[in-house]
């Protein structure tokens, strides 16, 4: 599980550097968000630009890595592709995450405030 | 009558791997183990057989993502006692649809039917949104005309899904 950060407008970037969340690796991505976000910036935007398929399993994953962070700290999510855009949707889970259309969006609100 | 053994292998059909689909190809059952990996090997060889023939950006992300279901629940429920069994999964287009009969030899579903589907919300737990429960109202959501039988020790589940991107 290739997960790519960085730390940007006082946010951690996380990539993921996977073309799949599924069942096969669900854990071992809960895992490995694990320990690049334990602890660290408040803010966590997590990119799934490279994710061309997530499963049930996958959105359980995502749900559980915003748990893990615990409350004062946010998981949000940009760049995702068509179909894994559609299963937040279809499950609402679009409610639960704020989801930036792409990296720009996720990092703009901050960079105009400053 | 079908006999679980019979081409059974570690992923591909052996006589479709390396080559472009044929219609012959087609109409033969993708037999894969029930875990994890045997259920991508499926999904990559429904790709493999439906992607060259259907038009538009990605015509098979419904099919995937119910197909992707529909197989994890053999593996984490049917086959949950320590079985590694087979699943058999046979494709044909029909027009505009995936003619999809997903078969396998673990545990019936409970009761004999199918599950709702019922979308978890928030209230279901006490910590915040669920992490899980979603497979099945995928399902739902993107499958037509689910039928479920149970014969002979062999769980049936036959379905349509839209050829259509997400």
């Amino acid at each position: 599980m290739e997960l790519h950060t960085e730390t940007r407008d006082e946010a951690l970037h996380v990539i993921v550097a996977e073309p799949r969340i599924d069942s096969a690796v669900a854990i071992r991505f809960k895992d490995r968000m694990r320990e690049v976000a334990g602890d660290g910036p408040a803010r966590v935007v997590l990119d799934l630009g490279a994710v061309d398929f997530l499963d049930s399993s996958g959105l359980g994953a995502v749900v559980a890595v915003m748990k893990l962070l615990g409350p004062g700290r946010t998981l949000e999510l940009c760049n995702l592709t068509p179909n894994v855009e559609k299963v937040f949707r279809l499950t609402r889970m679009d409610r639960v995450f704020t989801i930036h259309p792409d990296t720009e969006a996720a990092f703009a609100d901050k960079r105009s405030i400053a | 009558m079908t006999h679980p053994d019979p081409m059974r292998g570690g992923g591909l059909t052996p006589s479709n791997a390396g080559q472009s689909p044929a219609d012959a190809d087609a109409a033969l059952p993708i037999v894969v183990d029930a875990n994890p990996m045997g259920v991508r090997s499926a999904l990559a060889e429904m790709r493999a057989r439906f992607a060259p023939t259907a038009p538009g950006p990605d015509m098979l992300g419904m099919a995937e993502t119910v197909l992707a279901e529909v197989l994890n629940n053999v593996v984490e429920h049917a086959y949950r006692r320590g079985g590694n069994g087979p699943i058999e999964l046979r494709l044909e287009r029909c027009g505009g649809r995936l003619k999809v009969d997903v078969r396998d030899y673990g545990d019936p579903m409970p009761d004999g039917v199918l599950p709702s589907g019922a979308l978890p919300t928030c209230e279901d737990a006490e910590d915040g949104p669920p992490e899980g429960g979603f497979g099945w109202f995928l399902i739902r959501a993107l499958a037509r005309d689910l039928s479920y039988t149970r014969e002979n020790g062999q769980n049936r589940l036959r379905f349509f899904v839209p050829l259509a991107d997400a």
